[in-house]
């Protein structure tokens, strides 16, 4: 046996991801690119049952294109090659009531008027009983509700620069183009099921044991590069990417799951899957609206629509929820199970994707923060397999992260519990963090965004998911009378004709993707099928 | 809709003038009616005063103008600040308004500058700042406009005659309607019901209601501490030192582009120069030394002569626990005291106005506004305490009871952390409230002897010669770049005394590091 010191102070050359599909391939494609150079080769392990199962449709926010461009991927190739979709803001409809519309875009509304920020003046407007409309001051908004997009302008005197965007993606085609590119890069990939971990005296992982190795692999390479006898792979630090179970960080680690199930209640997810047709417009928003026991998302790519619905089986059956987004009998739905691990990064191993946490998607989907924790992960990659600090930070870091999105979500129900059916009546019961309560206390009272460490959301968005429910403050900045109310109300108006325009400019996302050819290759659409 | 209108400040000075500057400045006139008291006969704290680049963006917003600051001030261009005999006697750094090299594949530079020294290059990550290098060989020029230059990835401060500055921010304020009042506060009334303030009341009879009270009245806290009685964060077990004495001496050479703080026996010295003159002070801690023995070693270690009587302070560390109490706030020392290690005063001054302005109160102080800006203001305190409390902890002396003491106390686990951290791979912890980032941490840390076990294996995705080959041309780039920057003194003279018709200055940041970085 090797000495667990010397073991624990060995540099990092190999690296093990257990678990595929979008986070494992994610994971394998952005850890081959992030330390190229340094000698670590990778390996990523998975097998049908121990891998996170993805649902048809992911939406993505404007991190992604950040991180597409520093893995290298050309947005272009990356649209045209899975029928990805342009996305640019949230459509809420009937969550505060049932007539309830509005968006949530990515980036601010409106501008900044003699050094005070645009919604002060927007409340102030409210609040003298002048009709308001938050949504005509944002150009993502106005855009989104016409479907229609174009990209953010590099010349930043321009107001098409205000924009961004995320993508949504079709998940299997995008872990199949991101596996080409990680197989390309060198990672080796070994479909088997990974049983019995090995670990040192000080809790380390040693190796671990793989079954039903796949018969190709024999005599290969890649096997006599990473497959002792008895099926032994030996790594020095390894990713669990295995979904909910975490075989690595639970089952083996035990590191204890968190269950939030009482905060986010949601058990199950079902979906329904449609192709688009050619004729069929491709629209630039995503789509959020309340359930009589849940929530359903519409998602819809290049090529697809889904209707996901989240949950809660105490309020419905399996049955009802498959009738109520109308998918077809054979629809299973999938168990969810919401929370988060107590440590994310513990002693060799890193959850990442779905065995750290589960937070709901309504804000930051999975696929976010499956980007985050790796440039988190490549930030803090330490030298040696043993680095306590390096690894608290991560945990730091990742807990701030999910402590904020959890209220960002929280959020999301607590507005909407006015509906009336028994799910909803419960929500309406649910505690809040003391974060989340100073945050509501202070808008109610000043109509300004508490700000945290370590936040997702920007002051920005959260003002429009308050304001879009109807969370309206008592109060505005008293200094907007500093500034004379005539000159206001004109340049109020400027900014909603300009936005109008400006829509009123922008191509439909369907005309824009064929002008500019990011339409998807055909195949796109049977391959995608197969999900 | 319950707004205020008559607003009172209590006391001048700069924390005051600075107030009042602002306030008149975003506040309608109209609407709101700004006095200030302040009694001839107390005497402020203002000596020469270091000031951070923040400064510039005060000054930019309230729309003055910078050349005519200097001039009106005494002031001269401030780089840095050169710490000496800290992590042990004989030792110097210099802490720059800026950054060290450039950051490449998403790694801080100090990682591969940590990678050249293991490969044997002996040279110091100061030679990869500009402002250092600058700040050591007495150049001033502005930062360059164009982002991806080096020359882009500092900024600067500068040196002034703080009592200068409220005189001259008093001008600007009176101009804008604030009504001076000169006389010394007798009594405060309270309202029975609330207990918050209702009015001061002066030695000649006259009484100044108001709807919010701002308390400049600097470490007594009149309205903060001694009438409302807002309890306060005692932090003198992690800084030590509570007195100071402050002496400005004649001027017997140009001036230096940076403030100098020399650790001495139980505090240390600061040097400030200002165009005329030279602002000294030594901060100390009574339970180590006497004031005697203090004040010796300044005069002895003045380069020039005295120009008034020595000025004895006293002072405890530490912060207001809330620094807005019902319709009071307080702004400047009357909200807590860090010593001026860091030239933080005039930060905190600042940072407490803009919060002031961006949280400004209805007449009923709303609890969830003031608990969001105390929130804040604790914040930025905290952020601050843990720096300076690493220059005191970062040492290897033991030559004195007072260096042996900061060395082996118990420091804040918020530090303890960010120091381990530090130590295992060269990470600094990230925020974005509160001042002092990456690059000070680490001009702090490595200029006192605090280095990591090994650098981020990112580093080492690149070929050690081609890595020492480029950063041998960086050290060169920036060396030939300052060679030709004009002298500390020439810039002085161009910008402050020459022909200011023309705006010369770059935009401003509220960034310790320039507006690019």
């Amino acid at each position: 046996m090797i000495n667990s010191t010397d073991f624990q102070h060995t540099p990092i050359k190999r690296i093990a991801i257990l678990g595929g599909g979008m986070t494992g391939w994610t994971v394998a494609a952005a850890l081959a690119n992030g330390l190229r150079g340094i000698g670590i080769d990778i390996v990523l392990i998975d097998n049908a049952q121990q891998t996170e199962t993805d649902l048809h449709c992911e939406a993505t926010m404007p991190a992604c294109v950040a991180f597409h461009q520093w893995l290298g991927v050309t947005e272009k190739e990356l649209v045209a090659r899975t029928g990805a979709s342009f996305l640019l803001a949230t459509q809420f409809n009937a969550w505060a009531d049932q007539q309830q519309q509005y968006f949530m875009p990515f980036g601010d509304h409106g501008f900044m008027l003699n050094r005070i920020e645009f919604p002060q003046y927007v409340i102030g407007r409210y609040l003298q009983g002048k009709p308001v409309n938050y949504d005509d001051y944002s150009l993502a908004a106005v855009a989104a509700k016409a479907g229609r997009f174009c990209h953010p302008s590099a010349q930043d005197t321009s107001l098409f620069s205000t924009l961004s965007y995320g993508l949504t993606l079709n998940t299997f085609a995008y872990f199949n183009y991101l596996r080409e590119r990680a197989v390309q890069s060198g990672v080796a990939h070994v479909i088997a099921e990974a049983s019995t971990l090995k670990l040192n005296s000080d809790g380390y992982i040693e190796s671990i044991t793989l079954n039903h190795i796949h018969g190709a692999l024999a005599n290969t390479p890649v096997a006599s590069q990473w497959i002792g006898s008895d099926g032994l792979v030996a790594a020095d630090f390894y990713i669990d990417c295995t979904g909910a179970q975490g075989n690595v960080i639970g089952k083996a680690l035990h590191v204890e799951w968190q269950s939030l199930s009482g905060q986010l209640p949601v058990t199950h997810v079902i979906n329904h899957v449609q192709p688009i047709s050619q004729a069929q417009s491709i629209p630039s928003r995503r789509e959020l609206l309340t359930g009589a026991a849940g929530w359903i998302q519409n998602l819809s790519s290049q090529t697809h629509t889904e209707q996901q619905y989240f949950y809660h089986s105490s309020f419905t059956s399996a049955e009802q929820a498959r009738i109520a987004i109308g998918a077809a009998e054979s629809a299973q739905a999938k168990p969810i199970s919401i929370g988060r691990r107590e440590k994310f990064w513990h002693k060799n191993c890193v959850a990442i994707g779905e065995s750290a946490g589960n937070l709901d998607v309504q804000g930051a989907g999975k696929l976010h923060l499956v980007q985050s924790a790796i440039l988190r992960f490549i930030s803090l990659f330490p030298a040696r397999m043993a680095a306590d600090f390096n690894a608290a930070e991560y945990n730091r870091l990742t807990n701030l992260e999910y402590d904020h999105i959890e209220d960002f979500h929280s959020l999301h129900y607590q507005l909407a519990a006015t509906q009336d059916t028994a799910y909803w009546q419960q929500l309406a019961r649910v505690t809040l963090s003391d974060r989340l309560l100073h945050k509501l206390d202070l808008f109610k009272k000043r109509g300004l965004v508490a700000f945290y460490e370590g936040e997702t959301f920007s002051s920005g968005v959260w003002t429009s998911l308050l304001l879009g429910n109807g969370f309206w403050p008592q109060r505005y900045d008293p200094l907007i009378h500093s500034t004379d109310a005539q000159w206001v109300e004109l340049q109020l108006e400027k900014m909603e004709k300009m936005m109008r325009s400006a829509a009123e400019a922008m191509p439909t996302q369907s005309a824009y993707l064929y002008k500019q050819k990011f339409t998807a290759e055909i195949d796109i659409r049977s391959a995608a099928n197969s999900n | 809709m319950n707004s205020l209108r008559n607003l009172v400040i209590v006391g001048g000075g700069t924390s005051g003038w600075m107030t009042a500057a602002a306030l008149a400045k975003f506040l309608h006139p109209q609407q709101y009616q700004i006095t200030l008291v302040e009694s001839d006969a107390i005497g402020t704290v203002g000596v020469g005063e270091a000031t951070v680049p923040h400064i510039r963006y005060f000054n930019e917003v309230l729309g003055i103008d910078e050349n005519e600051f200097m001039k009106k001030t005494n002031a001269t261009y401030k780089l840095g600040i050169e710490f000496s005999n800290w992590g042990k006697l004989g030792d110097a750094y210099i802490h720059p308004f800026g950054v060290y090299g450039q950051s490449r594949n998403d790694i801080s530079f100090h990682h591969y500058w940590l990678k050249l020294q293991q490969l044997g290059d002996a040279g110091s990550i100061s030679d990869y700042s500009v402002g250092v290098v600058a700040a050591a060989a007495e150049k001033f020029a502005y930062p360059a406009s164009d982002p991806r230059s080096l020359f882009s990835k500092y900024s600067y401060a500068f040196h002034i005659d703080a009592s200068l500055y409220a005189g001259f921010l008093r001008d600007y304020s009176i101009a804008r309607g604030v009504k001076r009042i000169e006389g010394k506060i007798d009594q405060v009334n309270q309202r029975p019901d609330s207990e918050s303030i209702q009015s001061v009341q002066l030695a000649s009879g006259e009484i100044l209601a108001g709807d919010l009270f701002i308390d400049c009245s600097g470490f007594r806290g009149l309205l903060i501490n001694e009438t409302l009685k807002t309890g306060f964060e005692d932090w003198s077990h992690w800084l030590p030192c509570d007195r100071a004495i402050a002496v400005p001496s004649a001027k017997t050479r140009e001036p230096l582009p940076y403030t100098k703080a020399i650790a001495r026996a139980a505090g240390w010295q600061w040097r400030i120069p200002l165009q005329s003159r030279t602002g000294n002070g030594q901060v100390y801690s009574s339970k180590y030394i006497s004031d005697d023995e203090v004040a010796n070693s300044l005069l002895t270690n003045l380069d020039g002569e005295p120009l008034a009587n020595l000025n004895y302070l006293r002072f405890k560390t530490g912060r207001r626990v809330k620094c807005w109490n019902k319709n009071c706030v307080a702004i400047g020392l009357s909200s807590g005291f860090l010593e001026p290690l860091e030239s933080t005063s005039i930060y905190l001054i600042q940072v407490a106005i803009m919060k002031l302005v961006e949280f400004f109160p209805y007449a009923d102080m709303e609890a969830a506004n003031t608990d969001e800006f105390n929130r804040d203001m604790a914040n930025e305190y905290e952020r601050i305490r843990d720096f300076l409390i690493l220059h005191y902890h970062a040492t290897a002396r033991d030559d004195s009871a007072f260096w042996n003491y900061c060395r082996t106390m118990e420091i804040p686990q918020s530090l303890a952390y960010k120091m381990d951290l530090f130590r295992e791979q060269g990470h600094v912890e990230r925020y974005k409230r509160g001042m002092f980032l990456e690059p000070s941490w680490v001009a702090v840390y490595m200029g006192q002897g605090i280095f990591p076990k090994t650098y981020h294996p990112l580093v080492n995705a690149q070929e050690p010669a081609q890595l020492q080959q480029q950063l041998h041309a960086m050290r060169d780039t920036i060396i030939a770049g300052v060679r030709a920057m004009p002298g500390h003194a020439e810039s002085i003279k161009r910008y402050c005394h020459g022909d200011t018709s023309e705006k010369s200055w770059p935009p401003a940041a509220m960034s310790l590091y320039g507006v690019f970085s």
